[in-house]
């Protein structure tokens, strides 16, 4: 009885401040870019994207765009400058390219609802998939509870592409993961099993363009807000 | 200002001012690492395994080792003053243990005050520098500045060796034949759903490991010598006689020892040079009727 109320004392005040540390969020200040360092690749060229909303949501910039610099495999700088962001890009890459992929507002579906996943890994096709490369993708534990085994469609106004997805669990204790839980019970058993990530088979015989479309709509995380792309500049600035 | 209201609110040292002593030490900067996406260098290692599954017994697996290079997202960040996130954490469990601590006590001493603690109001004096701490958590919660996000920086290793990635078990494709050899025995046994063996050959393998403890697998299949005494063990608690239920008769004597039976543990785990190292036999409302697996 004591120790019922106890912990509903407890629970209260730890929502309380729950609610209070959910105000925390990242903002920006003025910070005049440097010179773009040296990252052991060659230059590519700078882009700067503009938004009002970066300066009180730049967290939510920042994942999205690290996370589609990541998939398009580009290593890069952000310096994030009042209500700027200004991109150093390395290696051999398409700069208008990237500018585009990064002013893209995202909100792509996944057989009906909102995708915001990470995409852990993507590897090329292999001999055992029928498939033009496979990518891990993280969802919402519901997400990818609510996603049977099987092929589903990717889109935002209209279908992108369809993929097929195959759930992988993690056990406790293990460093694998398995196509089906270690006994029947759903898609997770607190501290013994839960569902860890969709293996997506992006399409058979699909070009390189289209799957880093798919990919990007799957891990490429939604914009607050649509920026606007100030400027590109190829080589040093 | 700041620092000498840290260095007032150190007196009452509590967690909530350890946060502050460790901005005071750690700087106003810091940096965030995480994974980003990591991309296949190509390589992908395959093997086939025969293995004991967590209160299923034998499966078969299809494993696939990827290989991927690194990659990594680091964003800085600058603090003005104070770490705010820290500062939130901290305060919320320092508040909430708190206040379930000594609402329990309140409760307690409401409700039976024979066992109401002792020296109570001193209990609330003594406790007056936690309480302050908790004060200054919120207070420094609600006036530190919002982290600055600086910078990020996305980086891959481009080395051709990569680094290996986590393993992938499928199960083998139904109709998937595994022979299993003995010295002068062979047994070819099938791959039903889900990866298990088909239910209705399941007691003739068992049968034939704990006939041929030293049997192998066929090429392309991996099934450690390590692995062979677990799994005539797991065979015999699986054939083993369930034990006979006896009704004692009131004039029947107890026996010196109790009777040899073969106790199949509800919760036993068997060493395996596998993952999947425990062997749960579950109790049987864990299961759907008519579900034997």
């Amino acid at each position: 009885m004591v120790a019922a109320e106890a912990c509903t004392v407890f629970r209260f005040a730890a929502s309380l401040v729950t609610l209070l540390a959910s105000c925390a969020h990242g903002v920006t200040e003025s910070n005049a870019p440097t010179p773009p360092p040296d990252m052991n690749e060659p230059y590519a060229g700078r882009i700067i994207l503009q938004a009002d909303e970066l300066r009180d949501e730049v967290d939510h910039f920042a994942s999205a765009w690290t996370r589609r610099l990541s998939i398009l495999r580009a290593t890069a700088k952000i310096t994030y400058d009042d209500n700027r962001g200004i991109v150093d890009v390395y290696g051999t890459v398409d700069l208008d390219f990237v500018a585009r992929v990064l002013a893209d507002p995202g909100g792509f579906a996944l057989e009906g609802m909102q995708v915001d996943g990470d995409v852990t890994q993507w590897f090329p096709p292999d001999v055992t998939c029928g498939c033009s490369g496979r990518v891990w993708l993280a969802l919402d534990l519901t997400q990818m509870c609510a996603l049977s085994n099987g092929v589903h469609m990717v889109s935002r106004n209209g279908m992108l592409g369809e993929v097929t997805t195959k759930r992988f669990w993690a056990v406790a204790d293990s460093s694998r993961f398995f196509d089906a839980p270690p006994y029947p019970g759903g898609c997770r058993k607190e501290n013994e099993y839960w569902i860890h990530h969709l293996l997506v088979g992006l399409p058979p015989g699909a070009s390189q363009e289209s799957n880093m479309q798919i990919v990007l709509a799957l891990g490429g995380g939604t914009l607050p807000a649509v920026p606007r792309i100030a400027s590109v500049t190829r080589g040093a600035p | 200002m700041i620092r000498a209201l840290i260095v007032l609110a150190c007196t009452a040292s509590g967690c909530a001012t350890m946060v502050d002593v460790a901005y005071l030490i750690g700087g106003p900067r810091s940096r965030g690492d995480t994974f980003a996406t990591s991309h296949g260098t190509g390589r992908i290692d395959h093997h086939r395994e025969i293995a004991i599954a967590p209160g299923e017994g034998i499966v078969c697996r299809d494993i696939e080792t990827p290989y991927v290079t690194g990659s990594r997202v680091a964003t800085e960040e600058r603090h003005p003053n104070g770490y705010k996130t820290g500062m939130q954490v901290v305060t919320a469990l320092e508040g909430g243990i708190t206040a379930a601590v000594f609402g329990a006590i309140e409760i307690q001493c409401a409700t039976d005050p024979a066992e109401c603690v002792d020296n109570r109001e001193k209990l609330y004096l003594y406790s007056i520098p936690l309480f302050a701490d908790i004060a200054w958590g919120i207070f420094r919660s609600l006036t530190i500045h919002n982290a600055i996000v600086r910078e990020s920086r996305v980086t891959f290793t481009h080395d051709s060796t990569g680094v290996q990635g986590t393993t992938l078990a499928s199960s083998c494709p139904a109709g998937t034949e595994i022979p299993l050899y003995a010295a002068a025995d062979t047994l070819v046994v099938r791959v039903g759903e889900n990866g298990r063996i088909v239910e209705t050959e399941t007691e003739l393998v068992l049968r034939f490991v704990i006939a041929h403890p030293q049997f192998s697998v066929g090429a392309g299949l991996r099934f450690d010598a390590k692995g062979v005494g677990d799994f005539v063990s797991f065979a015999r608690a699986k054939l083993a006689p369930p034990p006979v239920a006896t009704t004692p008769t009131p004039t029947a004597t107890p026996p010196a020892t109790p009777p040899a039976t073969i106790d199949v543990p509800t919760n036993a785990c068997i060493e395996t040079p596998y993952a999947e190292a425990c062997v749960r036999v579950r109790p049987p409302r864990d299961r759907p009727p008519g579900d034997r697996r």
